[in-house]
């Protein structure tokens, strides 16, 4: 197990007339290699939630174990766990502050106090792998780059310092349709070429169909589900309560369902959508047929 | 209404490296319209959109509010009220550590009389649906419940435009409904909306949709007929709505069905 939570807690302004609980209780445990995908709505405690997972908050009630580091036990390895797992805020690009591209990737290993030649080489591979070519944007200036591009370089400066998992809080906040994909085609090879794991926290239903294999579904903080996308998005009636909403469609289906038609409601892409329409159209065309 | 003519813009206009960021725009925006602006980032949107309340001056052309021109700097006062603005973040947009004194900052700040404000505040909650908050702190509430309250407090400004960049961007599916059906609420208060998304289904039910690129509008319609050019859309790296996307791909499969449908119901009245 990589990641172990379990009764976990947190209020905000504790002790004061403010205080505010946020998380209630968080049991979930993440498997090496896993990609999964962390929903809920405002307020359900995922910003809280992640912050535990790299030990920016220490847990006073509960329990957080990442591999092998209890957070709580073990505060002198805290540097080695924020090493390992790397936070990629909302908007990361808005932490970009040096003057060019190689500059800004170099800054943590810098830190980190590595030789030269190994910083210039994880400055490479990292640019490499959000697919930004080092050749051509190690000396780029920040200003000059896409919005999609910037998210791209922030990225890359959070995976120069090697960790294990990789934790993104809505990575496409903000980007148009193609920035929106090439940061999932991002996430979507880190997970696969640099055997991360993945740790998606998103308010796009449709983005997280896509990307992961398993979901977990906060609420109120607590988790309330956890299954693949299939057996979350089916959940119609759960989703609706919590405030989630469900897929445009799952929405789709469920309605020519309640028409009467025989179709699966679990639809999670345009693609498979259509397919299933098509299939049960078939089915009636034939059965017409032989009448 | 609103006016732009011949608009140009660019940052740094006086340097020598100026940016350009429209280019000749000409629109005009109707009262209570409902303009949904979209285009990938950096295509200009949100710099025309600040150009509406006179946050920016045109370098070239003209814009008009009401017939005030926003290079005229004795009507500023009276185009920001007139023109509101919802930002994406809105942590960043709510001043008080009560809701109801956050919609009351607008018209205080301006000298309207105390029993006029309160009269003012109770409307635009009530318009919101948010009075059962009046005593909470913004902080405590959801994201769509936080964008509801920018709005009010534009509301008590008697504001007849609001400008919303991206007001949705941040929030969960159900916030973004709770902004979609503010959205359906203000026009029928007889309130202009021109709402600048990342979002196609948003744009769904808009009388005009705008697509930016490079500083230029380059489609212009509603969002039938704009929907309708997947091909053009899909080139400036835009994208159509999924319920469109569906029913053009059906379309290729052989089924009968228009290739612009733009809503779950209409695409379920077509296939039953």
């Amino acid at each position: 197990m990589l990641i172990k939570v379990r009764g976990l807690e947190h209020s905000y302004m504790e002790g004061t007339p403010f205080e505010n609980q946020v998380l209630y209780g968080v049991d979930l445990d993440i498997e090496e290699g896993e990609m999964v995908g962390l929903i809920g709505p405002t307020q359900s405690g995922k910003s809280t939630l992640i912050q535990y997972l790299n030990g920016l908050f220490i847990p006073k009630i509960g329990e957080v174990v990442v591999d092998g580091i209890d957070v709580r036990e073990q505060r002198s390895r805290l540097r080695k766990l924020r090493q390992k797992v790397g936070l990629v805020f909302q908007y990361p690009e808005h932490q970009l502050f040096e003057e060019t591209v190689g500059k800004d990737v170099a800054f943590g290993p810098k830190n980190l106090g590595l030789p030269e030649d190994e910083v210039r080489r994880r400055v490479d591979s990292a640019l490499e792998a959000v697919g930004l070519d080092p050749e051509v944007f190690r000396d780029r200036y920040i200003f000059a780059l896409s919005g999609g591009q910037k998210r791209r370089v922030a990225i890359a400066g959070v995976l120069a310092l090697n960790p294990r998992v990789m934790i993104f809080d809505d990575p496409t906040a903000g980007l148009d349709p193609r920035g929106r994909e090439e940061i999932l085609a991002t996430i979507k090879k880190l997970h696969s070429e640099q055997d991360l794991t993945v740790i998606f926290v998103s308010n796009s239903l449709e983005d997280i169909a896509r990307l992961v294999d398993r979901l977990i579904v906060l609420a109120q903080g607590k988790v309330i589900m956890s299954g693949t996308p299939r057996e979350v998005f089916s959940q119609v009636k759960k989703m609706r309560e919590i405030g989630m909403g469900i897929l445009q469609t799952v929405d789709v289906m469920s309605r020519l369902r309640d028409r009467g038609w025989d179709v699966a409601t679990t639809a999670l892409t345009v693609e498979e959508a259509c397919d299933e329409i098509l299939a049960c159209f078939r089915k009636k065309a034939s059965g017409e047929g032989r009448e | 209404m609103i006016r732009v003519e011949k608009v140009s813009f660019a940052y740094n206009a006086d340097s020598d490296s100026p940016v350009q960021a429209l280019r000749e725009v000409d629109l005009e925006i109707e009262r209570g319209q409902f303009v949904v602006i979209v285009g990938h980032n950096g295509s200009g949107k949100s710099t025309l959109a600040k150009h509406f309340n006179a946050l920016l001056i045109p370098t070239e052309g003209n814009v008009f509010v009401e017939n005030m021109n926003t290079r005229d700097e004795k009507h500023i006062w009276d185009i920001r009220q007139k023109v509101g603005m919802v930002f994406q973040n809105p942590d960043n947009q709510l001043v008080a550590t009560v809701v109801e004194d956050d919609i009351a900052f607008g018209p205080e700040n301006v000298g309207v009389p105390p029993e006029e404000i309160q009269r003012r505040v109770d409307e635009a909650m009530r318009i919101m649906g948010i009075s059962h908050v009046r005593d909470k702190a913004p902080h405590m509430l959801s994201g769509g419940q936080k964008q509801r309250v920018a709005i009010a407090g534009i509301l008590a400004m008697q504001s007849n435009y609001i400008i919303m960049d991206e007001p949705t961007s941040l929030l969960d599916p159900v916030g973004r409904e709770e902004v979609m059906e503010s959205i359906r609420k203000l026009r029928r208060e007889g309130i202009s909306v021109i709402l600048i998304t990342h979002f196609m289904h948003e744009a769904i039910e808009a009388d005009m949709v705008v697509v930016m690129d490079e500083g230029r509008i380059v489609m212009k319609g509603t969002p039938r007929e704009v929907f309708g050019r997947a091909e053009e859309i899909r080139a400036l790296s835009l994208d159509v709505p999924l319920v469109t996307q569906m029913a053009m791909r059906l379309n290729d499969m052989g089924v009968d069905i228009p290739r612009n449908v733009l809503s779950v119901e209409e695409l379920i009245e077509h296939l039953c």
